[in-house]
């Protein structure tokens, strides 16, 4: 019993990081249309930035994250102004062209960091303990963190006015124009966002990843069927997403292993994406 | 007679300049890139079969080389099997791989895997009517699973260190009976030609038409009474089939496979062949594949002394030529020469069409 | 002289989209042989009465019959294959990269099963029929052009043309002068007026001229429903259409 609960929490800490990481793929996949197979790099970037920032420099561990936002918000102004914008509505190129940025991330940090991992500290190292079920501090931080960037994004999206810029954009960019409004700034601003929450969330996975060039890897999978499970537009539903997967996760991996426990999870989760492509939890777009 | 010679299309004449290419190859290569050129029609008859799915039926497979590794494992479990190889400890196979304990039933299994699982995934996928976006998501998603799974399964595929193989041949494990390099070679040559013009005549029948306008504009062809479901369905386990057929070849010539064949890295990389060559003229994979597989074991020979890294520096020229292609020529080589064909006799065309009318107008 | 059969019966036909009434109670007899207009304004409910028809969209109550047959609910390639009834869309709505004639040949009824596909053999039948349809909507010396390098008018044509390869027993054409210049609109209405009697059709049109070239019986929609129903100059006269639709008139 004391097991199973360890497994929940595990589970709950393990959901808010495929949660976190998520995030800039509900933007720019969600939103935005774009199939951005260099989401997962940015999270290999941002956790570079981390090593350099906070393991290296010593900065404080909230600069670290700060800055991973901004250096990955301006990456994402750069690509999206270059390459990017001029391929919307062009799922093959776009394809290609993000697998293309991602290569060459992944090799350029290959050439610049070479293969040795790196490893960052955690910031805090203290462990609760609740009963027989214990906590490490600084994945609560890490869901924490989760939560805030999570409803900052909330906020953003649909409290601010650059948000219901983006809301009317990715609705109906024909009459957003006809307001006025500059789509194409609005597009940028909301892939770099994307990017930006991306790079942040590499970051704050730092200190419990292995830091190299190849960390992308393992999370294209996972944070794809998560956003697409979601409802691929919906903050929240990426929310209750993320915690399905995971806890299933933790407690089949109890069970037998932790690798016949994702093949088992990301089978289940295939079906339901196939049976229900708008995902879990959108609601029925009024037409 | 003329009208005949007219009508063929242009890549047709730069399939028969490939194929020359690589009849005569041999006879003035050295060993090293005939072992090399082996691989690479593997690779080849591999880019052919996502061609059929991706450039003529439209349906992007990020996850192909399931496929490719489904059909390649056959064969390395069961020449490992039956060779006894150091790391084998299961006595018995599982009931469902029971034909891996013959060669030719090992061979029959690598075509027949992938058939299955292309067919369970297409019945899974085609009976529902999601878009094409889900169908390139979930494949992605299925090259995962498998590359997590192949590693996983270690009993019987040896983990992260992959199957060694022995032998020079198509359907036998034996020592004794490999063929040269120079035999090897010719053999797979004939089986890529003769893929080569099943994958003319298919696509060339009403089949072939039929899953172009599949391709163009699926729901319309719902309205002349088709059923699309039927005909992505058969596509994708023939090129399931010939997507194994190709693992075998492959892992024959490399004499090893691992996790790679069968993940997510192989799949992309077969995605930039076809996008490179260009999709849709079964010419464009050809020359996509042979491009870049030669570029790539060119400059690795001559930069290995200069440097470690080359593969690093391969994949980030990779990178660029892949950017620099979408920007320039998003058709691809091959796509963008038949356009510019069809542009000129387009012209050639109209200009005789004015021509028709003012003789009409003028009498 | 025996009244000519019923090709096509709607009763009581309505659909529902989340809480929008689209069509209510609709009731409607289309003859063999007759080219049937419909007119209406937009969002009059004219699109989702040939969705329904077609197989696009299920009735949420009410009947379709043809020829006696009940075919509400049933799938699009059913109804397309099993009981002929051709559509044009509001297009044009074509294979934009394979070349007109191919684009005539995959619509060319009897060939849609896989089976059948992979045994077709281009016969001189086949052929000559191929030529026929392009030579009739003046395509033929275009045959080997993309249908995306056509003209509007050209696409429309092409679409027309395939459905005429469809063989259907019932055409239902929608809008098919929209985008075209008056030339064409006008050839458009001649090669409709052939039609008659050999075929059974449907168009819907908004080109109150070139209904006036086709026309005989008219169907007039409005808000889901079915507004008036007669030959033309009595609709024509209608004021509760001329109210709604015909306001210039």
């Amino acid at each position: 019993m004391s097991m199973l609960a360890q497994l929940l929490v595990s589970g709950l800490c393990s959901s808010s990081v495929l949660l976190l990481t998520s995030l800039g793929l509900v933007i720019i996949l969600g939103y935005m249309k774009v199939v951005n197979l260099a989401h997962t790099e940015m999270l290999m970037v941002g956790a570079y930035i981390c090593y350099y920032v906070y393991q290296g420099a010593k900065l404080p561990f909230a600069a670290a994250l700060a800055i991973a936002f901004a250096a990955s918000f301006l990456f994402g102004i750069l690509i999206e102004r270059l390459i990017i914008c001029h391929f919307y509505g062009k799922m093959s190129e776009t394809l290609l062209a993000t697998y293309a940025i991602s290569m060459l991330l992944k090799q350029l940090a290959l050439l610049l960091f070479g293969k040795n991992y790196k490893k960052v500290d955690y910031p805090t190292t203290e462990v609760f303990t609740f009963g027989s079920v214990y906590i490490e501090s600084y994945k609560l931080i890490l869901a924490g963190i989760s939560l805030l960037v999570l409803v900052l994004t909330y906020i953003f999206i649909n409290k601010t006015q650059m948000g219901r810029k983006i809301r009317s954009t990715t609705q109906n960019r024909t009459m957003t124009e006809c307001l006025g409004i500059d789509t194409r700034m609005v597009d940028t601003i909301t892939f770099s966002y994307g990017m930006g929450l991306a790079g942040l969330a590499g970051a704050a996975i730092a200190p419990i990843s292995t830091v190299t060039y190849s960390l992308g890897e393992s999370w294209l999978t996972n944070t794809f069927m998560n956003v697409v499970m979601g409802g691929v537009s919906s903050l929240f539903g990426t929310l209750a997403s993320s915690i399905i997967i995971q806890e299933s996760v933790s407690v089949i991996s109890g069970l037998s292993n932790s690798v016949t426990a994702q093949i088992i999870v990301l089978l289940v989760v295939i079906v339901i994406v196939r049976l229900k492509p708008e995902g879990l939890f959108t609601s029925k777009e009024k037409r | 007679m003329m009208d005949m010679i007219k009508k063929i299309p242009i890549n047709k004449y730069i399939d028969f300049a490939l194929f020359l290419f690589l009849a005569t190859f041999p006879f003035y290569q050295k060993t090293y890139w005939i072992y090399v050129m082996s691989g690479i029609m593997a690779y080849i008859i591999f880019a052919l079969s996502l061609d059929l799915l991706w450039g003529y039926t439209g349906l992007m497979s990020m996850g192909h080389s399931v496929l490719f590794g489904a059909g390649g494992y056959m064969i390395g479990i069961s020449c490992a099997y039956i060779n006894h190889a150091g790391w084998v400890r299961f006595d018995r196979l599982p009931w469902f791989l029971a034909l891996l304990s013959s060669e030719t039933g090992a061979f029959f299994m690598a075509l027949l895997l992938p058939a299955v699982i292309a067919l369970f995934i297409g019945i899974f996928m085609f009976s529902g009517k999601i878009q094409g976006v889900f169908f390139s998501l979930i494949t992605l998603a299925v090259a995962g699973i498998a590359e997590l799974f192949v590693v996983n399964q270690s009993t019987y595929t040896h983990g992260d260190s992959g199957i060694t193989i022995t032998s020079r041949t198509i359907l036998s494990n034996s020592e004794t009976s490999r063929l040269t390099d120079f035999q090897f070679y010719f053999v797979i040559l004939a089986i890529l030609l003769a893929v080569y013009l099943f994958c003319v005549l298919l696509m060339h029948s009403r089949t072939g038409k039929v899953l172009k306008a599949i391709r163009e504009n699926e729901g319309r062809l719902t309205f002349f009474g088709y059923k699309p479901a039927a005909f992505k369905l058969f596509i994708f386990v023939i090129s399931g089939m010939m997507a194994g057929l190709s693992g075998v070849l492959f892992v024959r010539v490399q004499g090893s496979i691992n996790y790679t064949a069968i993940g997510i890295n192989l799949a992309t990389l077969v995605l930039v062949w076809v996008a490179v060559g260009g999709r849709g003229s079964l010419t464009g994979a050809m020359v996509g594949t042979i491009i870049l597989q030669v570029a790539e074991t060119v400059l690795s020979s001559a930069f290995s002394g200069v440097s470690a890294d080359f593969a690093q520096y391969w994949k980030l020229a990779l990178g660029a030529v892949i950017l620099v292609i979408v920007f320039v020529i998003p058709k691809g080589i091959i796509g963008t020469i038949i356009e510019a064909r069809q542009k000129h006799r387009d012209r050639m065309r109209k200009e005789r069409i004015r021509q028709k009318e003012e003789v009409r107008y003028h009498v | 002289m025996s009244e000519p059969n019923i090709l096509l019966e709607v009763r009581n036909l309505s659909v529902e989209f989340n809480g929008f009434q689209a069509l209510t109670d609709v009731s409607m007899k289309i003859y063999e042989g007759e080219l049937r207009v419909i007119i209406g304004p937009n969002g009059a409910g004219k699109t989702t009465f040939m969705d329904l028809v077609t197989g696009k969209t299920a009735p949420t109550a009410g009947r379709i019959l043809f020829s006696g047959a009940d075919i509400s609910g049933k799938s699009a390639s059913d109804i397309a294959r099993r009981y002929k009834i051709g559509r044009k869309f509001q297009g044009p709505n074509v294979f934009d990269n394979m070349t007109v004639k191919e684009n005539i040949e995959i619509a060319a009824e009897g060939f849609e099963s896989l089976w059948r596909s992979l045994l077709f053999r281009k016969s001189k039948t086949f052929k000559n029929k191929v030529s026929d349809i392009l030579r009739s909507i003046d395509l033929y010396d275009y045959r080997h052009f993309m249908a995306c390098d056509l003209s509007h008018g050209q696409r429309q044509w092409l679409e027309i043309g395939m459905v005429f390869a469809q063989n259907p027993r019932l055409i239902i054409l929608d809008e098919p002068t929209a985008g075209m210049t008056a030339d064409e609109t006008w050839k458009t209405g001649e090669m409709i007026k052939k039609l008659k009697g050999t075929h059974t059709l449907i168009v819907v049109e908004h080109d109150m001229d070139f209904v006036r070239q086709v026309a005989e019986y008219v169907t007039v929609f409005n808000y889901g429903k079915l507004l008036a129903e007669g030959p033309l100059e009595e609709v024509q006269k209608n004021p509760e259409v001329i109210a709604v639709y015909l306001k210039e008139d």
